[in-house]
């Protein structure tokens, strides 16, 4: 009885184990999760250039359908900048599904790589050629540290090349010492929701997903950088390894 | 009542046979398997495409390694030359194909190490152009050949896994389509690496 007892404990804990097991596995995936325009996880901005960059870049969809994303990563583990791109934009599905007007600007920040990932859409006018400039002019202003403009100039360049432009407000810059501390209670109450949705609406791939502005977590800028109140996410659009890379 | 129950259990295994194994992701499996193969197709032609302009700035500058460009010629001729359908697709045409692409890839990648000797040729902005426009192809034909074997993988496992493969054993009589093999996916991982 009590020999059953132990066994019957044993095999619980084992599936326990087991279980616990694949959520970790689950959540060491290295796409994280689209959260806004902007995803850095790296700190790789300063806060009011990330709020700003990624209210221009929520207008720009809003306005001409042009789906561009900035994703910021500390390093990659074991894949290529080109093999992690085009599992990103696999994941995320930037874009509508059809018109596939999207791009992504990734960029490891440790590394000093960084690549435009370029969906079919836009494969016309931002060729590979086209990226691999753009990138050589954000090159020279990241090696000079100058984080902010990179992404910004950047993004404008890959925006006029495919005949639209980009409207920065720059009035919510803010330094990047101006964190407040209780800023990361907020942070993790978002992200303890992000969670919780994901679990409640599992298929969150539709538009009108949750919109969290990125970089706007901080120093009360909460409600700034989500104000568009409208959804973020990709639609289901195609890439098939189109744009360029480049280190700094 | 024994009858009954053999009509039951064989209305069951043809409704089963028909409605949900195979009938409808075969097929589906098949034309993406078609798709993936023709962008295949389409991104080594884009190389191929580049490589006369590629082959002109270089004799520009590197007069004396007439024996390295003229491989690059040929073989672009002899990989320009093997078309295959997905209808044709079979180990042996497959093989074709890899050694074609394959004896191409190398050959650019020894012009490129040659072109490293020439500081003029690498300033040349023509040059650095069609460098970056190899480069954007060969990260394209990586996807698309990363693609292909997942289209095959699906494919294959659809013809051949029960309960799908019942399906297509008896209605559709289609055959396992060839993978890109290991030894092409090392030299994949290999060959492109034109950086400067």
């Amino acid at each position: 009885m009590k020999k059953n007892f132990f066994v019957h404990l044993f095999i619980f804990i084992l599936g326990l184990a087991a279980t616990l097991n694949m959520t970790t596995a689950c959540a060491l995936d290295d796409v994280p999760t689209l959260t806004g325009p902007v995803v850095d996880q790296s700190r790789f901005l300063s806060e009011g250039a990330g709020q700003s960059i990624s209210r221009a870049l929520f207008n720009l969809e809003k306005e001409t359908g042009i789906q561009f994303q900035v994703l910021i990563i500390p390093k990659l583990k074991n894949e290529s900048l080109e093999g992690y791109s085009i599992k990103v934009v696999d994941e995320w599905k930037l874009g509508k599904k059809g018109d596939d007007r999207a791009a992504l600007f990734l960029i490891i920040s440790d590394e000093h790589k960084m690549r435009i990932e370029v969906g079919r859409g836009l494969e016309g006018p931002l060729t590979d050629l086209k990226s691999k400039r753009i990138l050589s002019e954000v090159r020279a202003l990241f090696k000079n540290g100058d984080n902010d403009n990179g992404v910004a100039l950047g993004l404008s360049l890959m925006a006029k090349t495919v005949g639209v432009e980009l409207k920065f407000d720059n009035s919510n810059v803010r330094p990047r010492h101006a964190r407040e501390r209780s800023s990361g209670f907020i942070l993790l109450v978002l992200i303890a929701l992000i969670f919780f949705l994901q679990y409640v609406f599992p298929s969150g791939r539709g538009r009108g997903g949750p919109y969290i502005g990125g970089g706007g977590f901080g120093g009360g800028g909460f409600g700034g950088g989500g104000s568009g109140g409208g959804g973020w996410s990709g639609g289901g659009g195609g890439f098939s390894g189109g744009g360029a890379s480049s280190d700094w | 009542m024994k009858k009954s129950v053999t009509r039951i259990l064989g209305l069951l295994f043809i409704t089963l046979l028909i409605s949900s194994c195979g009938m409808q992701s075969i097929p589906t499996a098949a034309n993406q398997v078609e798709a993936s193969w023709a962008e295949v197709q389409n991104q080594y032609k884009r190389r191929a495409d580049l490589i006369p302009n590629l082959v002109e700035v270089v004799k520009g500058y590197a007069k004396h390694e007439q024996e390295t460009l003229t491989k690059v010629i040929e073989a672009r001729a002899n990989a320009t030359k093997v078309n295959i359908t997905v209808d044709q697709l079979n180990d042996e045409t497959m093989k074709r194909f890899q050694q074609a692409q394959g004896n191409l890839s190398q050959a650019l990648s020894r012009l490129m190490v040659v072109a490293e000797k020439y500081p003029d040729l690498k300033a040349n902005e023509n040059f650095r152009d069609l460098q970056s426009q190899l480069e954007g192809t060969e990260n394209r034909i990586t996807v698309a050949r990363n693609r292909y074997i997942e289209s095959i993988k699906e494919f294959n496992n659809l013809v051949t896994v029960p309960p799908t493969s019942w399906y297509n054993g008896i209605f559709l009589h289609m055959t396992k389509k060839p993978q890109f093999t290991v030894e092409n996916l090392e030299q994949v991982q290999n060959a492109p690496s034109v950086k400067f």
